[in-house]
Formats: C-alpha cells, sequence, structure tokens
C-alpha cells in the first residue's frame, strides 16, 4: 500500500481531523449532549467564551454543533458497522450461488432508500436511534452485499483455492484463511465511502424527525431547529451544514485516497 | 517518382524515448511490402504514424510523402479526408475494434458515408456488396447483426469491408490475421491480393507470420529497435539474409517449416 | 434475460417489497387504533374502531384486501383527513412529479456536459479544477444547500419564493418559480456525481479500439467524440440515473420539508407523526412501484442500447 504522495488521502484525513478531534475532545468533556438552556446569553456574539456565539435558547453553538457531530458519527459508524458485518457475511454466503437472488436484492434495497424504511419504522413503533440507524443500514446492506460476493468470487476463481480445496480445506477455512484478508482492504474503502453516505442520511433523518428523537443533540436537527434564523442569523444555519459537509467530504475523499492506495476496484456508483 | 508512398528519414519520439530511427522506404502500387521484427520493435507505431493517429506526445519527424503530397504536414482536417478513403487501415484486434452498440451493417456503411456523395439506399446497397466480398453474407451474417454477434474471424472481414470500402490505396494491415484461424487467414490474403491486382492497391503488412509474410509480399522490411537493419524483395532477404538479426529470425520461427505458407507458424520470441 | 424476464423479476420484486411494507405496518408492535384513541381509550371504542379499520380480520385477508385495492387505485381512506389515500396522493403528486422531473433534468444536463468538459481536458488544469469542485458539490447535504439557497436568492436577493407552492392555476410560471430552487438543490450533488461518473466513462470509452477503428475510417477529432464516444459513454450514465432516481425521491421529500411545499414528502411526514396508517402505506407502496418500474424501463433501454447486455448474461 502506497500512501506517499496521494493527496486527496491526506486532505481526507486532515478534513476528518478538523471535525473528529474537537467532536470527540467535546464528547469527552460533555458526555456529547445539550449544553445547559441560558435564556440570559441568547444569540450571543462570537466570543472568547462562545467562538461561535449561542443559540436562541442560549446554549453555546459550537459545543451544541461539536456534540452533534459525535452523536452524528456514532450512529453513521454503528450503521455502517451493522451493514459491513452483515453484508461480508452474505455476500461471502452468496460467492457459491448464482447472482439472480443478489441482483433482486439490490433492486429492491435501491427502491427502499432510508426515508422510506425509516417512515415505516416509526410509524409502527415510534422514532428511536436504534430505527434510524437499522433504516441507514439496511440501504447499504445490498450494495455491501453484492461488493463482497464479487470479490470473494474473484479470488474463489484462483488456483491456490482450488489447490487447497484439493488439499482437504473445508469451505468455512478457506474464506476465513485466504478469501477474508484478501477482501479486507476492499470491505475498509468501501466502509469508509459508505460512512459519507451514512452521514448524509442520518442528518436527512433526524432533520425530518425520523432519527434518534431528542434530546441527545444532532446536526440535522440542529438544522431543523435554526432554520427559521436563516434571515436573522444565517451562522446557526451556516455551521452544522458545514460540519456536515466537512465529514461527508473528509470520508469521501479519504475513501477514494484509500481506494487509489489499495488499488481496489472503483465503485463509483452510489451517492 | 511514380512511387506511391515515399518515406524519407521517419523518426518518432515518444516522450520517454525514440522509437523511430531514420526510416526510409518506397511503396508502389500494387505491390506489398511487409515489416517484421519482434515485439516492441516499433511496427505499430509505424503504421500509426502512417495514418495520422499517433498517441498524444508522440512526435514524428522526417518525410512521409504519399502521392507527393507530405502528409507529416497536413493539416487535421485533410487528414480526415485522406483516413479512410486513400488510407485503409485494419488493426490485429477483431475482437474489441467494432463499435459494440452499432450494428455492422451500419459500420461498414460509415467509412462510405464519410467519404462519398452516394444517397442512403445506394450506400446499402454498396454495404451488402462489400459484405458479400469479404465473404459475411455467404456465413449468414446479416447487416444489422452487432458485433458480439460474430466469430473473431467475421468480425475481422468486417474490420476489412470497412477498410476496403472506398477502395483505399494503400492499405496498412497492423497484424491483422494474427488472430484468425488458417482459412480465414488465407481468406483474407486472397481478398487482399484481389484489390492489389484490380484496384492497384498497395499494402503495407505488418505480420508475425513469416510463412504468410514469404508468400504473399514483395519486399520485406526488417525492424529491430526502431531501426531498418535490412530490407529487399523477399526471395532475396529470406534467401541470402545479410544482416545477422534476420538470420536469426529467420531461422527461428522457420525452422523446419520454411517452404510451407499455408502452415501457421507458432509466434517467434528472440533473445535480446 | 430478456424484456419479459426482466419484467417478471420486477414482479416478483414488487410482490416481495409489498409484503415488506405490509409486514411493517401491521406486524410489528404497536396498535394504531389506540395510538389514534390515546391511552385511556374504552375497549368497547378500541374494538369499534378496529372494525371500522378492518384489523379484525385475519392478517392474509388485509393483505390481499389491500394489495386488490392498490393495484385497483382504491388505497383506502386517511384516518386523519377522512378522505380517499388516492385523491390525497394525486393532489400532493402535483409538486412532487415536476419537482422530481425537474431536479432529475437538471442533474443529468448539468452533470453529462460538466464530465464531458473534464474528460476533454483530462489531466490538465480545468478537468482538476472541476474535479475538486465536484468532489466538494457531491458531499453538500442537499436540503441544506436548499436553506442557503433560500437565504442567497430569497430573503436577500429577492428573486425566487423561499417557501409554498402556489399550484398550476396561477399559471405555469408561477408554479415554475416556486419549484426552481428546491430543484436545484436537489439537483447540484446529483449533478456532481453524474459528472463524476460521465468523465470517467468517457474517459474509458475514449480508451477503447473501435475509437481508433473509428478516426481510420475518417472520422474526426470531434466526429468520434459526438457520433461514436458520446453514445457509448451515456449508457452506464442510464443505469446511474436509475439509481439515482430515489435518492432525488428521498431528498425530494427533506426539501419540500425546507420550502414547504405541499408535495408528497410532507405528505409523508405528516401521515407518519399522525399515525395515518393507509397512508403511510400506500403512499411507501407507490413510491417502491414508481421506482421499480422506472428502474425497469431504464434496465430495459440499456439493454436495448447495449445488445451485448441482454444476451451475455444468463
Amino acid at each position: 500500500m502506497n500512501t506517499r504522495a496521494n493527496p486527496t488521502l491526506w486532505t481526507g484525513s486532515a478534513l476528518l481531523g478538523i471535525v473528529l478531534l474537537p467532536a470527540l475532545i467535546t464528547a469527552l468533556l460533555t458526555g456529547a449532549s445539550a449544553p445547559a438552556i441560558d435564556v440570559l446569553h441568547r444569540y450571543a456574539p462570537l466570543s472568547l467564551s462562545h467562538p461561535l456565539g449561542t443559540d436562541p435558547f442560549g446554549r453555546d453553538v459550537m459545543i451544541f454543533v461539536l456534540s452533534g457531530a459525535f452523536n452524528s458519527i456514532l450512529i453513521a459508524a454503528m450503521a455502517v458497522c451493522l451493514s459491513t458485518i452483515a453484508g461480508t457475511v452474505l455476500g461471502l454466503i452468496a460467492a457459491g450461488r448464482p447472482p439472480r437472488v443478489i441482483m433482486g436484492l439490490t433492486d429492491l434495497g435501491l427502491a427502499f432508500p432510508p426515508v422510506l424504511i425509516a417512515a415505516l419504522l416509526v410509524t409502527a413503533l415510534g422514532a428511536s436511534a436504534m430505527g434510524e440507524i437499522l433504516a441507514i443500514a439496511l440501504f447499504g446492506l445490498p450494495a455491501q452485499i453484492r461488493i463482497t460476493r464479487q470479490a470473494a468470487r474473484a479470488i474463489l476463481i484462483q488456483d491456490y483455492i482450488a489447490a487447497s480445496r484439493l488439499a482437504g480445506r473445508g469451505t468455512i477455512s478457506i474464506l476465513r484463511r485466504h478469501v477474508l484478508p484478501n477482501i479486507l482492504p476492499l470491505l475498509t474503502v468501501q466502509a469508509t465511502s459508505s460512512l459519507a453516505l451514512a452521514i448524509l442520511s442520518d442528518a436527512g433523518l433526524s432533520y425530518l424527525g425520523l432519527g434518534a428523537p431528542p434530546p441527545r443533540p444532532d446536526l440535522g436537527r440542529a438544522l431543523a431547529a435554526y432554520q427559521i434564523h436563516v434571515f436573522d442569523h444565517p451562522l446557526l444555519v451556516a455551521v452544522p451544514g458545514l460540519t456536515i459537509m466537512l465529514l461527508v467530504l473528509g470520508f469521501n475523499m479519504t475513501g477514494d485516497g484509500l481506494r487509489d492506495a489499495l488499488d481496489a476496484p472503483l465503485e463509483d456508483h452510489r451517492a | 517518382m511514380n512511387s506511391l508512398l515515399h518515406v524519407r528519414d521517419l523518426s518518432v519520439h515518444s516522450p520517454a524515448q525514440p522509437i523511430l530511427h531514420a526510416l526510409s522506404f518506397t511503396l508502389e502500387p500494387g505491390r506489398i511490402l511487409a515489416v517484421i521484427g519482434e515485439s516492441g520493435s516499433g511496427k505499430s507505431t509505424l503504421a500509426l504514424s502512417l495514418m495520422g493517429l499517433l498517441p498524444p506526445g508522440f512526435q514524428p519527424r522526417g518525410e512521409l510523402r504519399l502521392n507527393g503530397q507530405n502528409l507529416l504536414t497536413l493539416p487535421e482536417s485533410q487528414w480526415c479526408q485522406i483516413r479512410g478513403k486513400t488510407l485503409g487501415m485494419v488493426f490485429q484486434e477483431p475482437m474489441s475494434a467494432l463499435n459494440p452498440t452499432r450494428r455492422i451493417g451500419a459500420q461498414i456503411a460509415d467509412t462510405l458515408r464519410l467519404h462519398t456523395t452516394l444517397t442512403r439506399s445506394e450506400i446499402r446497397d454498396q454495404t451488402l456488396v462489400l459484405m458479400k466480398q469479404v465473404g459475411l453474407l455467404k456465413a449468414g451474417v446479416s447487416e444489422r447483426a452487432y458485433p458480439h454477434q460474430l466469430s473473431g474471424g467475421q468480425r475481422q472481414r468486417a474490420l476489412l469491408a470497412m477498410a476496403l470500402a472506398c477502395k483505399p490505396a494503400l492499405l496498412i494491415a497492423d497484424e491483422f490475421t494474427t488472430a484468425l484461424d488458417p482459412r480465414t487467414c488465407e481468406d483474407m490474403m486472397a481478398l487482399v491480393r484481389q484489390h492489389t491486382e484490380a484496384h492497384r492497391m498497395a499494402v503495407l503488412m505488418i505480420s508475425h507470420d513469416l510463412g504468410l509474410v514469404r508468400h504473399h509480399a514483395d519486399h520485406v522490411l526488417v525492424l529491430k529497435d526502431g531501426t531498418c537493419v535490412e530490407q529487399g524483395p523477399t526471395a532475396s532477404l529470406f534467401d541470402t539474409p545479410v544482416h545477422p538479426y534476420t538470420q536469426a529470425l529467420l531461422s527461428m520461427s522457420l525452422h523446419g517449416a520454411a517452404h510451407a505458407p499455408f502452415t501457421r507458424l507458432p509466434v517467434y520470441t528472440v533473445p535480446a | 434475460m430478456n424484456a419479459l424476464h426482466l419484467a417478471f423479476q420486477r414482479l416478483l420484486l414488487l410482490i416481495v417489497a409489498s409484503l415488506v411494507i405490509f409486514a411493517a405496518m401491521n406486524l410489528l408492535p404497536g396498535d394504531p387504533a389506540s395510538v389514534m384513541l390515546g391511552l385511556d381509550a374504552s375497549p368497547e371504542s378500541l374494538a369499534a374502531l378496529h372494525h371500522q379499520l378492518g384489523l379484525d380480520t385475519s392478517l392474509p385477508a388485509r393483505y390481499a384486501h389491500w394489495i386488490s385495492g392498490f393495484v385497483q387505485g382504491n388505497m383506502g381512506r386517511s384516518y386523519i383527513y377522512d378522505v380517499p389515500v388516492s385523491s390525497l396522493i394525486g393532489e400532493r403528486l402535483q409538486s412532487s412529479l415536476p419537482l422530481i422531473l425537474l431536479a432529475m433534468l437538471l442533474s443529468l444536463g448539468a452533470g453529462i456536459p460538466l464530465g464531458m468538459i473534464a474528460a476533454a481536458n483530462r489531466g490538465k488544469m480545468p478537468d482538476m479544477g472541476l474535479m475538486a469542485m465536484l468532489q466538494l458539490l457531491k458531499s453538500i447535504p442537499d436540503f441544506w444547500l436548499a436553506m442557503m439557497m433560500t437565504f442567497l436568492f430569497s430573503l436577500t436577493l429577492h428573486w425566487l419564493p423561499a417557501s409554498g407552492f402556489p399550484g398550476w392555476n396561477h399559471g405555469f410560471f408561477t408554479g415554475l418559480r416556486a419549484l426552481v430552487l428546491p430543484a436545484v438543490a436537489l439537483a447540484v450533488p446529483q449533478a456532481a456525481i453524474t459528472a463524476r461518473f460521465m468523465r470517467s466513462s468517457l474517459i474509458e470509452t475514449l480508451s477503447q479500439d473501435f475509437i481508433r477503428t473509428a478516426r481510420a475510417q475518417g472520422y474526426s477529432r470531434s466526429g468520434v467524440l459526438w457520433r461514436i464516444a458520446l453514445p457509448n459513454a451515456l449508457i452506464p450514465v442510464l443505469t446511474l440515473a436509475g439509481i439515482q432516481l430515489p435518492v432525488l425521491i428521498t431528498g425530494s421529500i427533506i426539501v419540500e420539508s425546507v420550502f414547504s411545499l405541499p408535495g408528497c414528502g410532507k405528505l409523508l411526514l405528516e401521515a407518519v407523526s399522525q399515525r395515518d396508517l393507509p397512508v403511510v402505506q400506500n403512499l411507501v407502496m407507490l413510491i417502491v412501484t414508481a421506482v421499480m418500474i422506472l428502474g425497469f424501463l431504464l434496465a430495459a433501454l440499456v439493454r436495448f442500447l447495449d445488445p451485448r447486455l441482454g444476451e451475455e448474461r444468463p
């Protein structure tokens, strides 16, 4: 793996660092919960004690947004973990089978974007963090299965696989010893790019109120709350949006950079 | 000087290194010149510079006269009138050289459409004549077929029809028989020969198949690392090769099969 | 796989999709009747509502009743508005459908030429600048872009309305003006994705052997680009458009919220927050059906344009 002379990777990681590090520090210090409401200091201007001012409830905007970023990343990361693990297992199972079912599943998954799954889940069960994670993960699942299956098949047709089969190795053992280590880089790249999509999905869902419910702050919900102030206090809308954009851009570029570094096949069909 | 193609001191530089060094030869109408040499000797670069289709960054220098006109100083717009009309080219890879999304009839008709003022129906008729000439109609291939429905040999026939459509004065054939079975290969050469005799078409053929070269070419030019090491009439070059490289080339590939032009010979390799 | 097989597969998928939607709405815990009536409802009124909603019949019977009605365009009545769901949806489609269509057209209309420009200048400054810009644009959340654009174009410059939809009876352009900002916001990230995809598709096509063949036939540089490379490079972009369609629909649900457009997205959200089961169930099914059918038409078109696809894959 060649990470030198890979400006995309470095720029992407740097952009991520700008948001991730402060978000992590904020989470450690405050537990990523919403800052206290302080009606005496509503709409405070930018100052040393409030670098980005305060919001209509007197909360520190920077702390609020960073806590929101932490919670958004957490939800996105859990959703991606879920779809990566489930997708890898199912993809490996599907590797030995004809493509018809997988293609059907992909088409089916495409027709159920997170908003629709979340709409169904929220109607039936009410809003919950689990439901949101599930909605994001389910949408990413078919692509994950398809990519894992494709990569696993490329390895399974190699001669050394036939040789180790002849040597008496079982299917599970071959998948674990030969296939999984070989597709791991690809899965990493895919997971990184999926994080960008998951962050966007989370922002959209929580903006609509279909995501994790309050009280924990969230970037999408921050936008929903601040939207009416776009004319008088545009900074309140600009900051959470820019934070989302930095995260998405960071994950996208890191994913692209990793892909170049690992020379994994291009998979640019998704947003 | 009544030669069709007159090449003098042709050199081609790629961004990385020189590819061809001071190549000179002439080609008369109705004659077949074979260019032989190992892979990487610059044969394909020679063919592409004759077509004005060198990859970006490749710099040709020298003189390349076709009917007295220096091609290297030609503006692109005039190149487009020569390509396909005066110059025809057939490539090595029949599987990928045809557009997969268009019917072969339409692709053959393209050459006619670009260079003639024929009406739509005349072009259609002419396309069918061409397809008949190259033996596609006989094989049951319709002009409405797509390339992926054709065998490798049939695709190469279609490509030949595209190259011959406007009865070019010079046909450049870059290893176009390499991927073919011996039958098809002979068929195609017979067709090319027919054009050299009927329309005085000259041929510059690049080939690995020394049996084919010996049987069909009038002249042979041996390339090594971009330099012409030897050229001359086919018979004398094959019988009394002067340059050690030519001797090595001939002895390697002709071993035991020198006089069996109808037999396909294995692709030779020459140690560096 | 021919078109008939493809259609059959899609039909099968639609049935699976309807089962998934039905299951989510009917099998998961939570009783819509008790939600509608509140916690202190009497058992008698609960039972009466159950009967009224058809919740006292068996599950298969309910599924059969729903799906046969859906196919005939009869989607039941809304719990909340007490009007037929189909008329509710039909009314909302008046702004949703043009919005999605406009966004799709803008995305393709901007993405394809930008991708071509980048491919034509491959590796040079315009390409690199454009690619960096596209990377940025594709990372913008569409609904946030919508907010920032209302700030700039509506509240500051007063060019376009910030929210609402006057309907089409006040004239075509009045209606269109209300949809411009939402459509642009939706289209920008998708156009960026389309442009990047178009660029790589065109570069890939231009490196193919048949491009050289066409040049050897006498096609000029621009002739080969427009007549040979472009049609081939556009085929994968059509497939991408099929993938982007559900993304645009999702985006439209969010952007409709930002602009307070009375569209299907707004209807869906209202129905979700009020647990208006028939509306949610039928609207989700309708969206899924639309995506599946349009996806099928696009797949069939792609197969028609690239005849290899239908035959090589068994």
